[in-house]
This record gives structure tokens, C-alpha cells and sequence, in this order.
């Protein structure tokens, strides 16, 4: 596949003016390696259960990727850091709860309901995109334990179980929730690859770069904000919702539990931020990293993820993907050198 | 009907008023200078106009239409291009991203006549913004505003930061500008640079438009220049 970065300094000389944008219009060969990137991880992590047989912790994995996409698209293409993301995923989580108790749905219809209620959530807190930096960070993991705290709350335990949780067990069939969970995880992969290709994802970076020349060159800065914001609210609240299905029984602390917006963050930086793959590779790493050595010790894990979340955004923002581009502008160069001489 | 008519505009941020009336014209096909000393209100009178700086009395009229009021998005779609001081690219973004960005809004996403009239551009299409040079990075956000193909350009420090060749350069390119049907409006904190292009020019002062005219007169008021510029 032609890298557009590598091919550009000496290519754009000769290729002239109206050469299609590299990055905007993708040719077909290049929809193709998307589309493979898309379907292919989703498709062999699915298969997998039939070579490791521990389905519910790869389930667990596939949501995180989720997630770590979701971040991805809210983190990546903007700029916002979304502590509370968790919050999204609980919703995710209680809708598709409520749905399952009060209105007796099956699976899948909760699952969506659940989404609804996530999306409802983003709408109530698009004003939080006024704020910026370490402020919008705080406000919306405020929001999060909120939202986390009026559902703990016994006295709506008729409604919500308070904090007595849940229990889904009627509805419990883990391998279509685990399907859902890999396709899911398509159409994370199928949005950034949208964002990174779309002249609205080029609009997205352009207001992530530079807010007022964005206005100014025309864009409405708050509708792209909001649709990332909204898009990466849909994510969560799907994953959260496949997420209760397969657990079941489970309490508020459960879904609402500040590590998991640790995790996806952390996994999303360190793969790399605005790359497609990167947040995918960045999960799998650590999720194996964390269930191979953190089991005994999870303490140790928060800690030292919160550590990596600090040395990554100061020492290597671009997380993976960036390490993995330079060396392979490296390799590339230095190919060509042994060429010419040869 | 002039394009652009600026009436009795006044706008202010919390620290208190910054312009305090200002009327200004630009027909078709011309080029207007704003020059002033620093802190004059150069930089606000174009964000006003431009919809970043919130009006807060008087009227701007584009074709006609009072914009003052309207989203800068929205006065960009309405023909009217501003480019702002120092940040004026988006850093991370390749230059050939940043001229489709300028086209984005007008759909315009062939950046072949833009290309033209800055040739320089054309090797370093694929290089982040970020790291072009200071004349190179002025050019660019140029050609980015031009691609929307707007009515009227404004551009604030458009020779700050550039060499004596590339500024004549410059110059040039932006006769040609004006001349193809984007009128332009300078701001320059060097008023010679700026007059030397404009055909009428705008001194402002402390947020008050104390002369305007030709700007073969403004250049000959010795007096004058040596009061209010540096
Ligand atoms: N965002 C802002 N918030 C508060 N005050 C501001 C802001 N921007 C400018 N000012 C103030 O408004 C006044 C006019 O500033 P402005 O930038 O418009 O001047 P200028 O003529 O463009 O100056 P320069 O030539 O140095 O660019 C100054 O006193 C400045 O301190
Ligand atoms: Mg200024």
C-alpha cells in the first residue's frame, strides 16, 4: 500500500496540481486494505474462542477496543480527553438493564435501547465542549459519578435496583453477544477509518488544530465536536450494554468504575491516538499485558496505567502508530538508498 | 454599493472598549490597507467583521447584507475570507490538507488554481504546515483563504516575518488577487509595506479612524505618519 506521507515529498514535484488528495480520496486499492483492516481483526478475534476457550474474558477484551476506539474518535479527531467516558458505557449499561426488567425486551432491542439512553446522556452534556483541556476532563468524569450516584441511590431501587444491582440472567446468551461484540468493533474501526479519510474527519482535525482558524475557514465548530461526541457516546453505550448482557448480574460500582475509563484511555494513547489500528493493537497489548502479570496485583496495574497515561501524552502522543510509521519511513528510505545503489 | 460597509462599529472585550465607531468601505476589485500602531485595534476590527469578535454596536454590511452577528462559519460562506494573525495554519495538518480545508466549506477541493499562483507550494504539499517557514507558512494561509474563491479577503500581518524578496513577492501575487475579483483589506503594523500595495488606506488609532484616503496622499503627510505610525 503507497504511504501518502512517504510518497508525497518527492511524488508532488511531479505529480502536479490536481493530483487527487492523498488521505481525502483513496483509491481503490487503499478502500481495500481499509476495508481489510475493518473486517479482519473483528473476524479473527471472533474465531478465536475455538483456539482459547475463554470467551467471556475476550468479550471483555473486544469491549475494551470499543472503547478504546470511542476515545479514539472523541480523543483523537478533537482533542477532548473524556474521563467520564465511562459514564457513557454505564448508561450503555442501565438502559439496556431497564429495557431487559421493565420493558421485558429481549437482548438485542435492550442493547440499543441502552445505546439511546447513552446518547441521551451526550446530548444533556454537550455543553461540556464549551470547557477545555483539564477542565472538560474533570467536569465529565464529574458527570459520570452524577449519573453513577443517582442510580446507586436506594430510593430509586424500584426503578433502578439502586445499589443492589441487576440481574439479566433471563436474557444471558453470550454468543450472540459476543458476535455482536466483534461487529461492533468493525464499525468502531469503520468510523475512524471514515474520520480519517472524510472531509468531515479533515474538518474534525482542522478544529482539534486550531479552533478560531477553523471558524474562520469555515467550519462549525460546535456541530463537529458534537457529532465526534455523540459518535463516541453511541460506541460506548453499545459496548456497555453487550458488556451487562454477558455479566448479567452485576452492581452501579460495576459499570461505573472509574478504571475502565482508565483503560481506554490508556490503551488508546498508547496505540495511538487518531491512527485506525492503533487503539486495536494498543488494547490487545496491555489487555494481555494486564491478565498475563496483573491478575494477582490490579492495584499495581492502576497505577502504573496512570503513569503511562503521563509519560505517553508528554513523550509520545502519537502513542504505537507514530513509532510504527517512523520506522517504516525509515525502512522505506534507507530501501531506497541500497536501490540506487545497487 | 460598496462589497464591504462598516458602520459606526463598536466591540470591546471584558477589559473594556477597543473600537469605538469605525466606518470603513472596500469596493470590488480593490485594496484597502488598515495600518496603526500596536494595541490600535487592527487585529479586533478584522475578527469583528470576520464574526470572531462579537459586534457590539453599529452594522457590518456584505453585499449589502448586515452580518454583524452571524457565526464567522457563516460570514465565511457568505464570501468573506480572514486570515487571522500568527495562527494562521493548522500545524499538525499537511499543506495540502490546509488549501482543502480552505475549500472545504465552498466544496472546492481542486487545488491546481491556487497551485498556480503560488508555485512554491506545489513541493511541499505533503509537508506538515507546522513546518514550513514563516514566509512559506504566510503564502500557504493565503492560498488556503483563496480557495474558497471569496469576495473579499482579510488578511492581518501579511508581511510580518517575511524577507524583503518574498514580501515583493507577495506584493505581486496579491495585485493579481485583488485584480482576478477578491478584494483584499491589509492589515501591517509596517505602514509602508502596506500602503505601497493598497490604493486607499485607514489609519486607526487607540480604536478611532483619525485619517483614510488615497494612499499616495496618506504617504505624502509626513506630519501624519510620523503621529500615528511607527
Ligand atoms: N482576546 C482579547 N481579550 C482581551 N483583550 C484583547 C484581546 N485581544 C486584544 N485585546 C486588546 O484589545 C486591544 C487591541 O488589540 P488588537 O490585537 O486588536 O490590536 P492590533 O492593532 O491588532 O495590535 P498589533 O499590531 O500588535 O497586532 C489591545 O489593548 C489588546 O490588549
Ligand atoms: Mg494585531
Amino acid at each position: 500500500m503507497p504511504s501518502p506521507a512517504v510518497a508525497g515529498t518527492g511524488a508532488a514535484t511531479t505529480a502536479g496540481a490536481a493530483t487527487p488528495a492523498p488521505g481525502t480520496r483513496p483509491g481503490a486499492r487503499r478502500w481495500a486494505a481499509w476495508a481489510a483492516y475493518v473486517v479482519v481483526i473483528p473476524v479473527l478475534l471472533y474465531l478465536t474462542p475455538h483456539v482459547y476457550n475463554n470467551q467471556l474474558l475476550l468479550l471483555n477484551l473486544v469491549v475494551y477496543l470499543v472503547l478504546a476506539q470511542g476515545v479514539n474518535v472523541i480523543y483523537g479527531f478533537t482533542g477532548y480527553l473524556p474521563f467520564g467516558y465511562v459514564g457513557f458505557f454505564g448508561a450503555g449499561a442501565y438502559g439496556t438493564s431497564m429495557a431487559v426488567i421493565h420493558l421485558h425486551t429481549g437482548g438485542t432491542v435492550a442493547v440499543l435501547i441502552g445505546a439511546v439512553v447513552s446518547t441521551a446522556m451526550a446530548v444533556v452534556l454537550l455543553p461540556l465542549l464549551r470547557l477545555t483541556g483539564a477542565y472538560f476532563a474533570l467536569a465529565s468524569l464529574a458527570a459520570s459519578q452524577a449519573v453513577y450516584l443517582v442510580i446507586a441511590n436506594p430510593s430509586l431501587t424500584s426503578f433502578t435496583k439502586g445499589p443492589y444491582g441487576v440481574d439479566l440472567s433471563r436474557v444471558f446468551n453470550p454468543n450472540l453477544a459476543y458476535l455482536y461484540a466483534a461487529i461492533l468493533l468493525a464499525v468502531a474501526t469503520a468510523v475512524v477509518v471514515y474520520l480519517r479519510n472524510s472531509a468531515f474527519g479533515l474538518s474534525l482535525r482542522a478544529v482539534r488544530a486550531d479552533p478560531l482558524t477553523a471558524s474562520v475557514a469555515g467550519i462549525n465548530v460546535a456541530r463537529a465536536r458534537g457529532i465526534a461526541w455523540l459518535a463516541s457516546a453511541v460506541l460506548a453505550g453499545l459496548a456497555g450494554g453487550i458488556s451487562a448482557w454477558v455479566t448479567s448480574v452485576f452492581y452501579p460500582e460495576t459499570v461505573f468504575a472509574i478504571n475502565i475509563s482508565v483503560f481506554a484511555i490508556v490503551f488508546a494513547l498508547f496505540g495511538g491516538v487518531g491512527s485506525v489500528l492503533g487503539p486495536v493493537f494498543g488494547g490487545i497489548i496491555l489487555y494481555s499485558l494486564y491478565e498475563y502479570i496483573g491478575v494477582s496485583s490490579p492495584q499495581y496495574f492502576q497505577f502504573a496505567y496512570g503513569l503511562l497515561i503521563v509519560i505517553l501524552m508528554l513523550f509520545l502522543p502519537g502513542g504505537l502508530a507514530s513509532v510504527a510509521r517512523a520506522a517504516r519511513s525509515l525502512w522505506e528510505r534507507t530501501g531506497g538508498r541500497v536501490h540506487r545503489r545497487a | 454599493m460598496s462589497l464591504l460597509e462598516v458602520r459606526a462599529l463598536t466591540t470591546g472585550y471584558r477589559g473594556g472598549a477597543v473600537l469605538g465607531g469605525v466606518d470603513l468601505d472596500v469596493g470590488p476589485y480593490e485594496i484597502v490597507a488598515v495600518v496603526g500602531p500596536s494595541g490600535s485595534g487592527k487585529s479586533t476590527l478584522l475578527g469583528a467583521i470576520s464574526g470572531l469578535v462579537p459586534v457590539a454596536s453599529g452594522s457590518v454590511r456584505l453585499h449589502g447584507r448586515d452580518v454583524a452577528g452571524l457565526a464567522a462559519e457563516d460570514i465565511m460562506a457568505l464570501g468573506l475570507v480572514h486570515v487571522p494573525e500568527r495562527r494562521r495554519l493548522f500545524a499538525g495538518l499537511t499543506v495540502r490538507e490546509n488549501l482543502l480545508l480552505g475549500g472545504w466549506r465552498a466544496g472546492r477541493r481542486d487545488i491546481g488554481r491556487v497551485l498556480e499562483m503560488f508555485p512554491t507550494l506545489v513541493g511541499r504539499l505533503e509537508t506538515p504546515s507546522g513546518a514550513l517557514s514563516g514566509g512559506e507558512q504566510q503564502l500557504c494561509a493565503i492560498a488556503r483563504g483563496l480557495m474558497a474563491d471569496p469576495a473579499i479577503m482579510l488578511i492581518d500581518e501579511f508581511s510580518l516575518g517575511l524577507a524583503p524578496v518574498m514580501a515583493h513577492d507577495i506584493l505581486v501575487r496579491l495585485a493579481d488577487i485583488a485584480a482576478g475579483g477578491t478584494s483584499l483589506v491589509l492589515v501591517d503594523q509596517d505602514a509602508a509595506t502596506a500602503l505601497s500595495v493598497a490604493e486607499r488606506a485607514y489609519i486607526l488609532e487607540s480604536g478611532f479612524i483619525v485619517a483614510s484616503g488615497p494612499s499616495g496622499k496618506l504617504l505624502a503627510d509626513h506630519a501624519l505618519l510620523d503621529r500615528y505610525l511607527d
